[in-house]
């Protein structure tokens, strides 16, 4: 009875409608604590999917003005091996700002900007750029919407045979046919917004994790994109490396007036610079908003993943058998196999 | 029982899947082929990679296997009387045969799998995915260019295996076992007939290049793109491309030879 009332679904207390007034932001605070109590075993991120599941709460779309949006995602349903990665997600991307797509590793963020490129199909729903619908346009219409799109990879993706030149210039030469002066200029044009002129001669192997993440960032803006995609830009890097990334994307994206789009769970970097913030978790958007409004909602889940509290609503266990017993367990066996 | 059978049908629907995705693999690969006069530089480096840098380990392997074919040939045809007749059956077994098997079989273990182990690597650090990214297809970008190259290499490198395996072949009998020049040369320019030998030789090794470099770069771009998936592709397509090649050069053989 104890756990049923933990995780609120018996219809006793708390009921799913206090739950679904924490979900919309209800000012609640003495029953929230309750419903979300640290040391239940299942974390209130699955009560909320659960109750909006049973009590769908209309997506928050319409935010912005359909001039403003480049990027509309909506009603998208994608599996991967069984798995449901997006349950019905809808949101857009507005022009001309950074848009902050946050959430706990392996929610699908990664995923969600390959379903932007059109590097996969989602299995429900659709996600439209400029208006036009990915996964219907054909390889060719696919590639010259692409030619708009920038992407840094976690990697970087650099090309690990052509040294820091070539692989800022190899858009140029598969799309343009742009004489060789050009090419280097506008080669070491994007390399000095980088920071990395002095670095053209170098190979990749060669690079740090940074300058590697710094030279992908030149070669996505050479072929001057609309909008830059950033996978996990500020992971792995060192203080000074991860300074110098927020930087970028926020000049670049004023300078050259980009739509960005960061996927990241670095929450302080990434909320540094976003105009918008969407958190995303188990397949839906749990919370959406400014910054400030993402740091006012009442959620302890979200409080928690923004500030990066080890204690919160989700359990720092994995789910287990009580350990009491589980240690217990093998001594039993020993004992009850010396009797017989 | 019953879970046998489900496993049996459904690794058999695997494989089926896998085979359908290769075909259609190089579909898009053969339909780039154009492509590949545009970035003949890309088709010249591939060239480089896989067929040069495979002319030791061919010119090696062709000159002891040459040498082989004479000592063993020599102590069957002693018997006979026929010694004279060795250069026509090292030449013989040499063009039709273990030319263009061998050299598969050492192009696959040398080549072909450092093409796997290069195009699933791509896959792992994520630059097969950047070039799309970049509205650039992996297919004509990278894959064309290698599987050209090994399709060209194989007929050239089988054909200096069969080459450098005669001279081999003549040190032994001629220079060592005592076997007469005229008489190792002779016979074998008598006895071993253009289109029936040299011919069927290199259409066989085109046929293997076909299939050992289209294994080789499939496995490598279906590769899991983990450092254990990459292995494991590399693996696979030595393994495959082994039983393909003998598979093939029976089917090959029985058309060629089989109504003699």
């Amino acid at each position: 009875m104890e756990r049923a009332n933990r995780v609120g679904l018996d219809g006793v207390y708390p009921s799913p409608w206090h739950c679904l007034q924490d979900r919309l932001g209800f000012p609640h605070p003495s029953r929230t604590a309750e419903i979300l109590d640290c040391n239940t075993p299942i974390s209130d991120n699955k009560l909320f999917l659960a109750l909006t599941t049973l009590f769908p709460v209309p997506a928050m779309t319409g935010i912005f003005a359909e001039a403003e949006i480049l990027v509309s995602i909506r009603n998208l349903v994608f599996f991967r091996g069984g798995r449901k990665i997006f349950d019905n997600v809808s949101l857009d991307i507005p022009r001309g700002k950074i848009t902050a797509i946050m959430g706990p590793s392996g929610t699908g963020k990664t995923t969600l900007l390959k379903l932007i490129g059109g590097q996969l199909r989602p299995d429900g729903g659709h996600v439209s750029v400029e208006g036009r619908v990915v996964h219907k346009q054909s390889r060719k219409e696919l590639y010259e919407m692409r030619k708009r799109m920038g992407m840094l990879f976690q990697s970087g993706a650099l090309l690990t045979d052509l040294n820091v030149y070539e692989n800022v210039a190899f858009p140029l030469r598969e799309h343009t046919r742009l004489p060789e002066s050009m090419v280097r200029s506008l080669v070491l044009m994007k390399l000095q917004a980088v920071g990395l002129r002095g670095a053209r001669q170098l190979m990749p192997g060669e690079l740090s994790g940074g300058m590697a993440r710094r030279v992908a960032l030149a070669r996505a803006i050479v072929l001057d994109p609309t909008m830059i995609m950033y996978d996990e830009p500020f992971t792995g890097q060192d203080p000074i490396s991860m300074g110098v990334l927020v930087k970028l994307i926020h000049n670049l994206n004023d300078g050259l007036e980009l739509t960005s789009i960061v996927v990241s769970h670095d929450v302080r970097e990434t909320v540094a610079i976003a105009d918008y913030v969407y958190l995303i978790s188990e397949g839906k958007v749990v919370a959406q908003g400014t910054p400030e409004e993402i740091e006012q909602t009442p959620s302890p889940w979200i409080h928690q993943f923004m500030h990066g509290e080890a204690d919160g609503p989700v359990p720092f266990h994995f789910p287990a058998p009580d350990y009491a017993d589980d240690l217990l367990r093998y001594g039993k066996t020993f004992a009850a196999s010396i009797e017989v | 029982m019953l879970d046998s059978i489900q496993t049996l049908g459904q690794n058999t629907l695997q494989r089926l899947e896998k085979l359908g995705r290769s075909c259609l693999f190089i579909l898009r690969v053969l339909t780039g082929f154009p492509d590949v006069f545009l970035r003949f530089r890309l088709l010249t480096a591939q060239i480089y990679s896989v067929g040069v840098l495979s002319i030791v380990i061919v010119s090696v392997s062709g000159f002891f296997v040459g040498m082989v074919l004479s000592l063993q040939g020599y102590n069957v045809l002693s018997d006979f009387g026929a010694e004279q007749t060795l250069g026509v059956m090292v030449a013989a077994s040499l063009v039709r045969e273990l030319g263009p098997v061998v050299t598969a079989l050492l192009f696959a273990g040398r080549a072909g799998s450092a093409l796997t182990a290069e195009i699933g690597l791509m896959k792992a650090t994520e630059q097969l995915s950047g070039m799309e990214m970049m509205a650039v297809d992996p297919l004509r970008r990278i894959i064309s260019p290698r599987f050209f190259a090994g399709v060209v290499s194989m007929p050239l490198l089988a054909a200096l295996f069969s080459m450098v395996g005669v001279i081999g072949g003549y040190f032994v009998g001629v220079g060592l076992l005592g076997v007469d020049e005229g008489a190792f040369w002779s016979q074998m320019r008598a006895k071993i007939d253009f289109h029936d030998d040299i011919v069927n030789g290199i259409i066989k090794s085109f046929v293997f290049g076909v299939i050992v470099t289209w294994i080789a770069v499939f496995e490598g771009y279906d590769a899991l793109p983990t450092s254990e998936g990459v292995g494991r592709a590399t693996t696979r397509s030595v393994v495959y491309s082994a039983l393909a090649v003998l598979a093939w050069d029976f089917v090959l053989t029985a058309m060629m030879y089989g109504d003699k």
